[in-house]
């Protein structure tokens, strides 16, 4: 009798041993395919990271795209190269890309280093955004900071192209700050993280504006009213501009 | 620093307390809401602003940021300075961050 029920007693564990060595091969299992997918995860993070926000990319793995959207207040910068259109028709393609290319990233590099991130790029064209990703209460600061890096940047850039005999760039500079609607926007198929509304559109033709006033830099006084007293503005007549009923005035910064 | 933690956070609570620290210490409030409007002040010493702005790349956890300033503000300070502005600026992160989660709106 005591042998028969230690040959049972030893079946269990026989049975006990293989089911946890089981399990714990499936348990094994499962945590290698959780730190592949959670690696997945991660490099998928890192990789919307670059075109949205992290705020937005979490918002948008858990509510989808519909819900990532939202009012903020941020500081626009629009830069365009002047006289563009004739640069390009005198220079070879290559060259010109090649121009183009060192230009984005040496404003580019301006823009980050006082954080700010490039929207995109719109031909010539460069659009920022100031506390669009993050909250950022030093916004105005932080954009003239960068439009005044973006000029010594271009300064130096333009002594390497004379160094090879290249024409010189020129750029004007436009700074505005307001409400937009940020978030992502497109088709199912293509969209981007974007900030829209009145404030990019001012931004922009402020920087048409800098022809106007034989300037690099103009900002408006929404920008003006929040930034350090340090800078050295100084304003420029009212002038119209496109969608807004009156004549605004604009500020150089030294 | 805590002061620019706080209000890079939002933290409204915080900001609250950090601008009572001030003057306590006897910092005006004319420099105290320069420092935390712009990231310096010129009541403040060279020592004070540079780290004004340390305090607000730690906000966002962006290393590379981090550690381009960490490097700029440990040259120009004294060691204990430096683990102590670092100490400063974990504690102001954290503490702002939970104040988030436990102080009414």
């Amino acid at each position: 009798m005591a042998e028969w029920g230690l040959g049972l007693a030893l079946v269990a564990l026989a049975g006990s041993i293989g089911l946890w060595l089981r399990q714990r091969a499936r348990t094994s299992e499962l945590t290698a395919r959780l730190r592949a997918a959670t690696v997945d995860l991660q490099r998928l993070q890192q990789s919307c990271a670059r075109f949205a926000p992290a705020t937005v990319v979490d918002r948008l793995l858990t509510d989808g795209a519909e819900a990532a959207a939202e009012r903020k207040e941020i500081t626009a910068l629009f830069a365009d190269v002047v006289a563009y259109t004739s640069l390009a028709e005198r220079l070879e393609a290559p060259v010109l890309a090649r121009i183009l290319n060192g230009y984005y990233q040496r404003m580019s590099d301006a823009i980050s280093e006082h954080s700010g991130h490039v929207s995109t790029f719109i031909g010539d064209g460069i659009l920022a955004y100031f506390g669009a990703f993050e909250p950022n209460p030093w916004q105005s600061d932080d954009a003239v900071r960068a439009a005044l890096a973006m000029r010594r940047a271009l300064a130096g850039y333009n002594r390497e192209l004379g160094a090879e005999g290249l024409p010189p760039l020129a750029i004007g500079i436009g700074l505005h700050r307001g409400m937009v609607l940020a978030g992502l926007v497109g088709t199912r198929e293509r969209m981007e993280y974007a900030c829209i509304g009145r404030t990019v559109n001012v931004a922009a033709r402020v920087q048409a504006l800098t022809r106007t006033h034989d300037t690099d830099i103009l900002l408006t006084d929404a920008v003006r009213e929040r930034l350090d007293p340090t800078f050295q503005l100084a304003p420029r007549p009212a002038a119209p501009i496109k969608g807004i009923a009156e004549p605004i005035v604009t500020y150089t910064v030294a | 620093m805590f002061g620019v933690i706080a209000r890079g956070l939002g933290d409204a609570a915080a900001l609250s307390e950090a601008r009572a620290m001030l003057a306590q210490a006897g910092v005006d409030t004319v420099t105290s809401a320069r420092a935390l409007d712009h990231l310096g002040a010129p009541g403040l010493t060279d020592s004070e602003n540079l780290l004004l702005g340390f305090a607000r790349d730690t906000l966002w956890y962006q290393p590379a940021a981090i550690q381009r300033r960490a490097r700029a503000v440990r040259d120009r300070l004294a060691r204990p300075e430096f683990i102590e502005a670092l100490g400063v600026c974990s504690l102001a992160n954290a503490v702002c961050r939970l104040s988030a989660a436990v102080v009414e709106p």
